[in-house]
């Protein structure tokens, strides 16, 4: 009967109008916050690690049978040594061929299933981004380890 | 018998009369007050979902260093999330660890440039810091590189080169997304 506060006469109604206030300050606040720790730019990162290399080197001697992976990023190609065995892989419009080196990289994979670790020699005036893409086409083609020669 | 002196009411009359106002700042309200109360139903809707869209958005990882304007980073798919560890900056004008400037990059290298020795002691000072703070750990030695991604490598080589002496073996590069 009161309870719908309609028509109840002299009964005191039962709406009663909330208070917003709080709630729209709690809520500015939160927007002030989470636009100022708003991540707009998502960063990553791609590990080259020379601890683990040094480490086995001066564990167990190197396997003379062991044949060695290594990429070379060079202005106008890439050379893949798969021991004395080298392929060039000339560039396309100025960037490494990627698609190529994928299918030597599968290739590679196939003939040495348990092999992670590939060396990455560059020119010293090769583009930063395309060394990162030549990690990044590494660890797509499960060559997790790569190492990045500083020389 | 006719007034004489008149009490001065008010007597600005511009074209647009705000008659209803002033009646108001009077206190006659008998012809309804001008300031009804403000619908406040939308404007808790728009808060409501700009809070969930950052709320979304929001990431406790990620973006723990500011990146400079004219600093564009390469991209990668295959990268792993970032890890809070002093970072080093390489841009065209020079080399920044943390927010200290700690080398120059010359456009024509020579021998000499291939040392970084304000580098090493920033370096060598935090290795020191950080062994000391935790004795009974292993040094980690990592360390965040970014830079924009048409520097030349040779710049980079020798950032990597000096890290590596020093002790700072994990070396991760800053990448984005692509996309982002």
């Amino acid at each position: 009967m009161g309870a719908s506060g309609l028509g109840g006469g002299g009964k005191k109604s039962v709406n009663v109008d909330l208070n917003l206030v709080p709630f729209i300050d709690l809520l500015s606040t939160l927007i002030c916050f989470l636009l100022i720790t708003a991540v707009w730019q998502q960063i990553n990162v791609l590990t080259t690690d020379s601890a683990s290399t040094t480490a086995s080197e001066s564990a167990t001697p190197p396997d003379p049978n062991r044949i060695d992976l290594s990429l070379s990023l060079m202005m106008d190609h890439v050379l893949a040594a798969e021991g004395e065995k080298n392929t060039r892989i000339n560039h396309l419009q100025g960037e490494p061929d990627y698609n190529s080196l994928m299918r030597l990289l599968n290739d590679w994979k196939t003939r040495h299933p348990d092999r992670k670790d590939v060396t990455l020699n560059t020119d010293s005036q090769a583009p930063y981004k395309q060394l990162i893409r030549l990690m990044d086409t590494l660890i797509t083609a499960d060559f997790e380890d790569v190492g990045v020669n500083t020389n | 018998m006719q007034k004489v002196i008149i009490k001065p009411g008010y007597h600005i009359k511009p074209k647009y009369d705000l008659h209803a106002l002033r009646e108001h700042v009077k206190g006659d309200h008998s012809k309804g007050a001008i300031a009804g109360e403000l619908p406040l139903t939308s404007m808790i809707d728009m808060f409501t979902i700009l809070v969930i869209f950052l709320l979304m958005n929001f990431s406790a990882t990620g973006e723990i260093f500011f990146i400079q304007k004219n600093l564009k980073l390469p991209e990668a798919s295959r990268s792993k999330p970032l890890e809070s560890a002093p970072l080093i900056t390489v841009t065209a004008q020079g080399i920044t660890f943390e927010t200290q400037k700690v080398g120059d990059n010359p456009i024509n290298l020579t021998e000499s440039d291939q040392n970084l020795p304000r580098l090493a002691g920033a370096l060598r000072q935090l290795k020191i810091m950080a062994e000391t703070l935790r004795p009974n750990e292993p040094f980690k030695g990592h360390v965040n590189i970014q830079a924009d991604e048409n520097t030349p490598l040779v710049y980079i080589k020798r950032v990597m080169q000096t890290c590596i002496v020093e002790g700072w073996n994990s070396i991760h590069f800053a990448v984005r997304e692509p996309g982002s």
